[in-house]
């Protein structure tokens, strides 16, 4: 399964990247982006499975590239690791077509309890 | 809900020793060396208008980069300190956000050197806490820019 992690931190997509291999995924590949702009070139080119986005980043939003990639009839499995918890941003996250949302700080059991059910389909 | 000191010491202790597994304890804010420090400051705008700071000597972001990439400290460049830093500050703030009522966003985080101005003294009137992190001060402050 290949995977895109979109973050603007190098460091938290090392960590997101740690955290999916600890959460048991299996037969996984991980590619990167640095912001939502970066990841539809990096869509395009690699094709993954699914995202990873986090939400507040330069050049644009993790929200911002959901909208696009569905504007455009993208229907890739999409979720959000990020450090908003609002509600607000849940329900923002929902409408757009998020299959998940994950909440910095993190465990892999979070990732685990995240994951398994969208992937099983 | 408001932001208390029993509220933001866990959720820096949830982010720092929760998630990453960095050794940290509550410690009353001890005396430091603060002519090399770090300083990372995101903002909280809208239904609550706040500054969130970390604060750190850099010995303690070194060793807070060491372990979120997995690299040994002298493999660090300055970036991935700073990154490392930032992503502290983003979690606590982004967590903070979530608990006070009310909708506001979240700027990304800032990061910069702190040299000279005794960023690790007392006179900081806003909420603050203190804990020992791998050996070194780690702080975190709030300035509630609703209520001042």
């Amino acid at each position: 399964m290949k995977v895109l992690v979109v973050d603007d931190s190098k460091a938290m997509r090392m960590i997101v990247a740690r955290t999916l291999k600890q959460a048991g995924i299996s037969n996984l590949t991980t590619v990167e982006a640095s912001n939502g702009l970066e990841a539809l070139t990096v869509i395009a080119d690699h094709k993954p499975h699914a995202v990873l986005c986090d939400w507040n980043m330069p050049e644009m939003k993790g929200i911002d590239l959901l909208k696009k990639l569905r504007a455009d009839g993208n229907e890739i499995l999409f979720g959000f690791v990020t450090s908003e918890s609002s509600p607000e941003v849940r329900k923002e996250a929902e409408d757009a077509g998020a299959a998940f949302f994950i909440v910095k700080p993190f465990t892999p059991n979070a990732f685990e309890a995240a994951l398994t059910p969208v992937l099983a389909h | 809900m408001t932001i208390d000191e029993q509220t933001l010491q866990q959720v820096v202790f949830d982010v720092c020793s929760g998630m990453l597994g960095l050794q940290l304890e509550p410690t009353p804010l001890l005396p430091c060396d603060d002519s090399d420090a770090l300083s990372a400051v995101i903002r909280i705008s809208g239904g609550w208008e706040s500054l969130v700071q970390v604060l750190t000597p850099r010995r303690t972001a070194v060793a807070i980069a060491s372990n979120m990439f997995a690299m040994s400290e002298d493999e660090l460049s300055e970036e991935e300190i700073r990154d490392a830093v930032g992503e502290i500050v983003n979690m606590v703030g982004g967590n903070l956000k979530g608990i006070v009522e009310g909708e506001s966003s979240l700027s990304l985080p800032c990061v910069g050197a702190v040299s000279g101005a005794a960023p690790f003294d007392h006179s900081f009137s806003g909420l603050c806490v203190s804990n020992n992190c791998q050996g070194d001060p780690l702080i975190v402050r709030v300035y509630d820019r609703t209520a001042n």
